[in-house]
């Protein structure tokens, strides 16, 4: 993790003679760590680093310049991070060297704390050293996994944020338009797209407070209003202005059945025991020319990151058609999509920022 | 196991059920997973813990930090604050809903949360939350209470009072008929082991705001050293125990399920510069280019801790490699050669360490052979917890200090302090918190040592143990399920 310090030129006994060499390393610190949240991309931000470090520079000088990497960036993405630092300061005027033979040296490192990616750019010029920082909020990319199963599952995510989420789910008027709908402890988010305008609608669960709240979505959209069920609960909002229309009571538990209104369609679980190492399992639409398909997550608790898999099931037993598609944290919610307007989705736990994820699901076939 | 929400779940939806088996294809009967996937409600949580508390009240908070650290997680079974930290470290409403101040940040107004009981179902009042916390504040503050509202006016700013009023002894309380204390915490006191000896009982409060917790009961014996400790757990007499560094691979290799927090403590020196052995710099820096941190934290540490070069871990800052820990022998010897100290200075060095952690021990006992390699005499004294020391005066002291928090410029506040450190005009932008960091280091009044983790050793029944990641418990989201049969090192 440490790395010892290294200085281009040694030290002289008149160095030492009256003070520290760190009394004389003058670190002059620029820093812009903002607390809101960036939307930047990695490469804006390895621009704004790099504009940092050229305005420290002196003027002509020729640099070199070495990108470190301590964090959980991707090797890509520290190449695409390199390049960009360097264009940038080319652009700047500064001209950087490829060898050691450069009296000014820049060394970029690309670390992380538990919130932000940190990125530090030390200038040293013999014992003269300055520091420059900046801190980007992280956004996992969408990510999904190839294999040369039958079935691959992706992954995108919707919404992330530290509020504590129960459920999600999506609902569009066919012609490009959607709404992301959040289910709150104590009240549901719903947003036009992604990043549009949004409205929390407070609504009382009944029950009372619990230290493991639970909640479902089931959406829908009839004209112009979306539907859900809410606690034991059928609410409607208006699109247009997302104001709550009002909610009244269902029949039966979770929800139960509102004939002629909402399409009655739920997870539900395969039958027998798990599979090794699986715990909630919950039966999909198959595809993919599949037959009696199921996703199954891990069996950890919620210290643990959690995975996906689609498998089958067959004469012989569950056999699995995807590999599994890894994310940052134990999966709260899950809903295979049982019919064909459902889509599958998940709501994480994320581990490592301590966000909520919501995501959306879908299966590709033979890659 | 976790808990997935399951909605319209076929064990109790015939609807569900038909669709279920219409995509299955076949006559199957579908169970309901995940019912029993959710936590389970229920049992009792045997819990032992090395350090004694005297008393389950914020008013006789102790001074030494592992008994403070040991206080803090015995009154927060009991207590809430009015505001607290989530996983991320980001302030939340607890007993407050909503808060604001003026522009000096000399008053600070909290909204209290209705509908809130004590343990003993009196209700919580804006008075007599005041009051408790003006006993927590002390004089400096003035504590006052509105119709809905607690008012907290300071003459001086305190930007940071809402990252101080989450940690510590900062916790609302009313005293009971029976001038016992009774908090909204998660569980209430059944039995107090008088003096912190022997088995205290916690029962869950029934009707606690933030839901009720999902053990019936928390067995809780102070006291107990490490070696008892590691004995409970591998016998199966205790559920959570605390694990020093130098025992979790041990237990761990005996089977023991072990839980380990992020770097959470630090070893540091702290340096007196008035006194004449170490009033030159160059001796100072010869002090810390000599400590080899790699032995105390892969050896004495058994690599539960990792180097330190400076004040806080990586995880908090980001920046933990702008702080490189050297070890150079010879530059140490030709700095104290250039100083002449050997000449003027043949007295040892006074080291203090904490008489009461093996740990503090071992590590100002590497730190003693290092110095005499190049040269300096070191004499290591103990030091009892409650600050009556062994030896008149010290010329080094071993911190041993907890980050208590993840915000950096509160846990450096405190961190300063601790260090004898005089308290940064401002730490309100990252250019000052990284500056007030690498002050002291550059003057070498400050050697950070090690970061150490927090260890635990686990029953197999022990289910979502989820500290916070600065290190603690979380005791009211733990609960019990059957054995896990695999064991393993991880909950």
């Amino acid at each position: 993790m440490f790395r010892e310090a290294t200085r281009s030129t040694p030290m002289t006994a008149a160095d030492r003679s009256t003070r520290s060499f760190r009394a004389i390393l003058f670190l002059f610190v620029l820093i812009g760590i903002p607390s809101a949240v960036r939307s930047a991309t990695l490469d804006d931000s390895a621009r704004e680093l790099a504009r940092k470090i050229a305005a420290a520079l002196p003027v002509l000088e020729n640099v070199s310049c070495e990108i470190r990497n301590v964090s959980s960036l991707l090797p890509d993405e520290v190449f695409r991070i390199d390049h960009a630092v360097r264009a940038e300061l080319q652009e700047r005027g500064v001209r950087v060297s490829a060898g050691n033979g450069a009296a000014v040296s820049v060394v970029v490192t690309l670390s992380e704390n538990f919130e932000n990616l940190v990125w530090t750019g030390e200038i040293r010029r013999g014992d003269i050293s300055q520091v420059v920082l900046i801190a980007i909020k992280r956004s996992v990319e969408n990510r999904a996994i190839s294999s040369k199963m039958p079935v691959t599952i992706r992954s995108e995510k919707l919404w992330e944020g530290p509020e504590r989420i129960l459920d999600s789910g999506e609902v569009s008027d066919g012609i490009g338009k959607s709404w992301l709908v959040l289910l709150l402890r104590n009240g549901v988010r719903i947003q036009d797209g992604r990043t549009g305008p949004a409205n929390t609608i407070e609504l009382t669960p009944n029950q009372s407070a619990s230290r493991d709240p639970e909640g479902f979505l089931k959406v829908w959209r009839t004209g112009g209003t979306v539907g859900f069920f809410f606690s034991t609960q059928v609410c409607t909002v208006n699109l247009e202005t997302l104001d709550l229309i009002g909610c009244s009571p269902t029949q039966g538990s979770n929800g139960g059945v509102i004939i002629g209104m909402v399409p009655i369609v739920g997870d539900a679980a395969p039958p027998g025991p798990p599979q090794p190492g699986k715990g909630a399992e919950v039966i999909m639409t198959s595809v993919c020319g599949g037959s009696r398909q199921f996703l199954a997550a891990g069996d950890g608790d919620y210290t643990k990151t959690d995975s996906l898999q689609v498998f089958q099931m067959e004469p012989g037993g569950a056999v699995a058609v995807s590999a599994e598609l890894n994310f940052p944290g134990p999966i709260t919610a899950l809903h295979a999509g049982i019919t064909v307007q459902d889509a599958p989705s998940a709501v994480v736990r994320n581990l490592t920022t301590g966000n909520y994820e919501a995501y959306r699901l879908s299966f590709i076939c033979g890659q | 196991m976790k808990r997935i929400v399951c909605p319209l779940s076929a064990g109790n939806n015939p609807c569900a059920t038909l669709v279920a088996l219409l995509a299955l294809g076949a006559a199957v009967t579908v169970p309901n997973a995940c019912a029993s996937t959710r936590p389970q409600v229920g049992g009792t949580l045997r819990v032992q813990m090395s350090e004694r508390v005297s008393a389950i009240d914020p008013r006789q908070w102790p001074s030494a930090p592992a008994q403070a650290a040991a206080a803090e997680r015995v009154d927060a079974l009991v207590f809430d604050r009015l505001v607290t930290l989530d996983e991320r470290g980001t302030l939340q409403p607890a007993l407050a809903i909503s808060w604001q101040h003026d522009a000096q940040f000399k008053r600070w107004q909290f909204r209290i949360r209705e509908g809130v009981k004590f343990s003993d179902g009196s209700p919580l009042t804006s008075p007599v939350a005041a009051l408790a916390l003006q006993q927590s504040l002390g004089i400096s503050f003035d504590v006052s209470a509105t119709s809905d509202s607690v008012v907290i006016r300071v003459e001086h700013p305190v930007p940071q009072l809402l990252s101080e009023l989450a940690a510590g002894r900062y916790f609302v309380f009313h005293v009971a008929e029976d001038n016992s204390l009774v908090g909204t915490g998660p569980f209430r006191v059944a039995e107090w082991a008088a003096g912190g000896s022997g088995n205290s009982i916690f029962v869950a409060n029934e009707n606690c705001w933030a839901g009720r917790p999902f053990v019936d009961k928390i067995e809780l014996a102070m006291g107990v050293d490490f070696q008892q400790q590691a004995s409970a757990i591998s016998f199966g007499q205790a559920d959570v125990v605390e694990l020093p560094a130098y025992q979790v691979r041990r237990a761990a290799q005996r089977g023991v399920r072990t839980a380990s927090s992020d770097p959470v403590e630090s070893f540091a020196l702290a340096i007196d510069p008035s006194r004449p052995g170490v009033q030159d710099a160059r001796v100072r820096q010869a002090i810390s280019l000599s400590i080899d941190r790699a032995s105390i934290a892969d050896v004495i540490l058994q690599k539960q801790g990792i180097m330190a070069g400076g004040l806080f871990p990586n995880w908090i800052t980001g920046y933990a490699h702008l702080f490189p820990a050297t070890f150079d022998m010879a530059r140490a010897k030709e700095l104290l050669a250039a100083s002449g100290r050997e000449l003027s200075h043949p007295m040892p060095l006074v080291l203090f360490y904490d008489s009461g952690d093996a740990e503090a021990r071992a590590v100002a006992d590497r730190v003693a052979v290092n110095l005499r390699e190049i040269g300096i005499m070191v004499q290591v004294s103990g030091q009892t917890a409650d600050g009556k020391t062994k030896a008149p005066v010290a010329d080094l002291r071993l911190v041993r200090q907890r980050i208590s928090m993840p915000d950096p410029a509160a846990a450096l506040s405190r961190l300063l302090s601790s260090l004898g450190e005089a308290a940064p005009a401002a730490l309100e932008t990252p250019e000052q918190i990284y500056a007030a960091e690498r002050a002291p280091i550059d003057a070498f009044r400050v050697i950070p040592l090690a970061h150490i983790t927090e260890s635990y050793g686990l029953s197999p029944q022990v289910r979502d143990w989820m500290p916070p990641r600065w290190g603690g418990w979380n005791l009211a989201d733990v609960w019990l399920g059957p054995p896990s049969g695999a064991g393993g090192n991880s909950p």
